[in-house]
């Protein structure tokens, strides 16, 4: 999921209803093309961490 | 006027404008504005309510919608109208979704309607119950101005009946 809106509560609401990542907009090109790989990876899994990481 | 509401406004602004155009916006002007708003170029107006209650506005000016339509989009020259006001809608939308993100992790509960692009040349005055603040941000290339109407409106919303 992509939203410019990056508090924790929607970030963690997004992820308990399916997302597998989120990412806050701006979005910077380098890690957006990571974040795709890793979400369409087989093991790619709902993380709040690893979104947490991508509002940096 | 209350600066901790407008500070993540200014944080905001300057964060986007940086990480999409790769430049810095530089505060030129502050003034407090009393009467209705004067749109400069394109713009778009994002209502809030809740604990914050008010509107911003984004407006860009010629130069800086050309600037960011090609940083956005890759596009010379003057964007089309059509363009540039997707261009104000979505750097708007970025830069109240960072506020937003910064007022709640403050404490702030509220809610933020869709950004809607502002067509009329004369637009509205601020809240009566809120004072107005218009920035005007200098870039390389043109100016953005950040006209801001809001108030903390918590303090009622405790008082008042559910």
């Amino acid at each position: 999921m992509v939203s410019s809106v990056g508090y924790q509560d929607n970030i963690l609401s997004a992820l308990q209803k399916g997302a597998r990542h989120f990412v806050q907009k701006p979005v910077k090109p380098e890690a957006f093309y990571e974040i795709i790989r890793y979400v369409l990876s087989e093991n790619a899994a709902p993380s709040p961490t690893a979104a947490g990481e991508a509002q940096s | 006027m209350n600066m901790e509401l407008i500070q993540p406004f200014i944080n905001s602004l300057d964060a986007v404008i940086s990480e999409i155009m790769r430049c810095s916006a530089r505060i030129a002007d502050v003034t407090m504005q009393e009467g209705n708003y004067q749109r400069t170029g394109v713009a778009a107006l994002v209502t809030l309510s809740g604990d914050i209650q008010g509107r911003i506005i984004l407006d860009m000016d010629t130069a800086a919608a050309s600037q960011a339509a090609s940083d956005l989009a890759g596009i010379s020259g003057e964007p089309s109208e059509e363009t540039a006001r997707e261009i104000i809608c979505e750097l708007t939308n970025m830069v109240i979704g960072n506020s937003v993100t910064q007022l709640n992790d403050r404490g702030f509960k509220f809610k933020v309607h869709p950004p809607e692009l502002f067509l009329i040349d004369v637009g509205p005055r601020g809240t009566l119950d809120s004072e107005t603040v218009l920035l005007r941000f200098e870039l390389p290339k043109g100016a953005v101005y950040l006209n801001i109407a809001v108030h903390d409106n918590s303090h009622e919303l405790v008082g008042s009946p559910a």
